[in-house]
């Protein structure tokens, strides 16, 4: 070996690179002190003379393999490169990045290069990505990483499933390349969305229009991932499959609003059955006592048997300018209310003709708190509830009356509301002694009344229901901690403001026979 | 003078069916519940009861119902003006089986509250004096 050789191949051992020198036979003729130290070998073991490949502790399977290697570089009469796999005395294994050529016609040189620590790290970081992987496959949701460009990165079981692709079909491949892929042309614009403005896409809803997931719906959340540099180099798609729960929630929708429509022929049931009863009830009287002044038009009591047939015909009256007023269907007067204005106007109202001793407080926010009514009937419904809070406590104490958002109303109200909220709300609470839970589950039926005839007839709350459930909304009750009653009108929010000036219309003089109670 | 319960949770009906009542003979006792009716029918004799069917939180059917259970064979007429679920055909089916005399609905002229009243109670000697 040339000096000038030795004096590199030193140079190189020094930086802990070693080399050994073999014959044709396998047998070492010269080993550096690196390559001693890396193989296991200690300065003074004695290795000259030895075939190199069965000189550690690995299985003779193994040395066996690498005899056949290195016959077939010696064939070969190429350079050879690759990895050895050593195992010292320890049992450890360690890993060279190794390089085998001939220095003369019956000598090799073997360069050796400890690569155990990044040998180690990268089955480690494989071991994780497989655990990774593991995890991903068994989530009930797509996953999906692409390169800037739309090559595939990594795929999950489900959306190589969804698809009817293998991973290794998909990997490295662009999207459109893959047959079955072309059907996730419902992802691009989102891609492209995300690379255009790098920011994430959370919880968009997609329906699939073609290929074999047509009809489905998806959530797809989309994320730019970014690279050492701080530059997006990646984008993750996250995709859950929600058409079972669309179609649950649209049957739903079905069910609802057939519920809806037994509801109100239920409704109307009551209604006849009730108004039948009442009317009954006044004729009744008016028929005997007519009869009897058709009979005898003198008699003594004349005068009190035509004030009950005139009294009858009043109460029959009332009852159908109520059922008229329940009847008026429709809801073209939906408009944006501001409900602070709308009350502060009202009560402003309300209290210049309440009586002495019967004060409202108010509680409502200044401004912001829109819902979507009608103002005249919204006007209606308070006054009806007012009347019912002043007849709980004889006219006189504390009524307070606030307003508020969020929430949603109680599940076990006989109507359901056809609006699904947000909702606003105007709670009116009073001082009387509550609602019994016997009374409160006939409480918005028509004629249910617990007041004398002549003081109510049972139609207030149901015509408040009725024309509440119009705008979406729905009125439920409970007892306060003061053992009062809280009537809650929940009505739809309204996002946007009310028009200036479409303010809370004339104060409506109202006809209003305050009731069930 | 053959005296009658009127079981009515309307006073102004009760009152109008009373007039006619005394106004032929009878004497009328006006109660609004069933509780309020048991607790007389156990100190005072009737010769018969008028029940309606609709008594506010109550059904009068029902009053009818226990009144029989408890072994009462007073004679009962029943009176009905509809209601939720009280149909003409429901009512008489039911007053039926609970054994009353006749079933009147609202409004009902005077023949037929007296006609159904003298059916029930044919028997003169009842009257308590």
């Amino acid at each position: 070996m040339e000096p000038l050789h030795k004096d590199i191949l030193d140079a190189i051992d020094r930086s802990m690179i070693g080399y050994a020198i073999f014959d044709r036979n396998a047998h070492i003729v010269h080993a550096s002190s690196s390559a001693r130290h890396l193989l296991g070998f200690s300065a003074q073991a004695d290795v000259i003379g030895k075939p190199w490949h069965m000189l550690d502790h690995d299985t003779e399977e193994m040395q066996a393999l690498r005899w056949k290697e290195y016959e077939a570089f010696l064939a070969s009469s190429k350079p050879w490169q690759g990895v050895l796999r050593w195992v010292w005395p320890d049992g450890s294994r360690r890993y060279y990045d190794c390089t085998a050529s001939s220095c003369s016609d019956d000598e090799i040189i073997i360069v050796i290069n400890d690569r155990t620590e990044q040998v180690l790290s990268q089955r480690r970081m494989a071991e994780r990505d497989r655990r990774t992987s593991n995890i991903l496959d068994r989530l009930p949701m797509g996953v999906m990483v692409q390169d800037r460009e739309g090559a595939v990165l990594y795929i999950n079981r489900e959306l190589t499933e969804s698809y009817g692709v293998t991973a290794q079909d998909v990997i490295g491949q662009k999207q459109q390349a893959v047959e079955g892929l072309r059907h996730r042309h419902h992802i691009e614009p989102l891609l492209k969305e995300v690379m255009d403005c790098p920011e994430p896409i959370i919880g968009r809803p997609l329906r699939v229009n073609a290929g074999p997931l047509k009809g489905t719906h998806w959530l797809v959340y989309v994320y730019p991932l970014t690279g050492d540099n701080g530059e997006i180099d990646r984008i993750l798609t996250v995709e859950f499959d929600r058409t079972e729960r669309v179609r649950l929630s649209e049957e739903k929708g079905v069910y609802q609003k057939k519920l809806y429509e037994l509801q109100k022929i239920e409704a109307l049931n009551r209604f006849a059955g009730g108004l039948a009863h009442e009317l009954s009830n006044i004729l009744h009287p008016a028929g005997v006592y007519a009869r009897a002044l058709k009979a005898q038009p003198d008699q003594p009591d004349r005068e009190k048997l035509l004030e009950r047939i005139n009294t009858a015909v009043l109460q029959a009256g009332d009852i159908l300018r109520q059922t008229l007023s329940m009847a008026r269907g429709g809801t073209s007067g939906l408009q944006p209310l501001d409900l602070g204005m709308f009350l502060r106007e009202l009560l402003s109202y309300s209290q210049d003709v309440a009586p002495t001793g019967l004060v409202y407080h108010l509680d409502a926010p200044g401004a912001g708190l829109f819902a979507m009514a009608d103002d005249v009937e919204l006007r209606q419904v308070m006054l009806n509830l007012l009347v019912n809070a002043s007849d709980a406590q004889k006219a006189t104490g504390d009524i307070f009356i606030s307003a508020g958002r969020g929430g949603i109303p109680p599940a076990d109200l006989d109507v359901v509301p056809s609006s699904s909220g947000p909702f606003v709300w105007i709670d009116v609470m009073d001082e009387g002694s509550g609602i019994s839970p016997e009374t409160r589950s006939h409480i918005f039926e028509p004629f249910f009344t617990t007041k004398k005839r002549g003081k109510g007839i049972g139609l207030g709350l149901a015509v408040v229901q009725g024309m509440v459930t119009g705008w979406g909304g729905i009125v439920s009750v409970r007892n306060s901690a003061q053992g009062g009653a809280i009537f809650r009108v929940w009505i739809p929010e309204s996002r946007t403001a009310p028009k200036e000036k479409a303010r809370t219309g004339q104060h409506a003089g109202m006809a209003n026979n305050g009731d069930a109670r | 003078m053959k005296s009658i319960l009127i079981i009515e949770d309307d006073a102004t009906v009760a009152e109008a069916v009373s007039f006619v009542l005394e106004r032929n003979g009878y004497e009328t006792t006006h109660v609004e519940t069933g509780s309020r009716a048991s607790e007389l029918l156990k100190k005072q004799h009737f010769c018969g009861a008028l029940i309606d069917v609709w008594l506010g939180s109550e059904d009068g059917l029902d009053v009818l119902a226990r009144l029989r259970a408890d072994g009462n064979t007073l004679p009962v007429v029943i009176m009905s003006g509809g209601g939720p679920g009280h149909t003409l055909e429901s009512v008489s089916t039911r007053a039926d089986v609970l054994d009353a005399c006749a079933v009147l609905f609202k409004p009902f002229t005077d023949e037929e509250l007296l006609d159904a009243v003298n059916r029930s109670c044919p028997d003169d000697s009842c009257a308590a004096d």
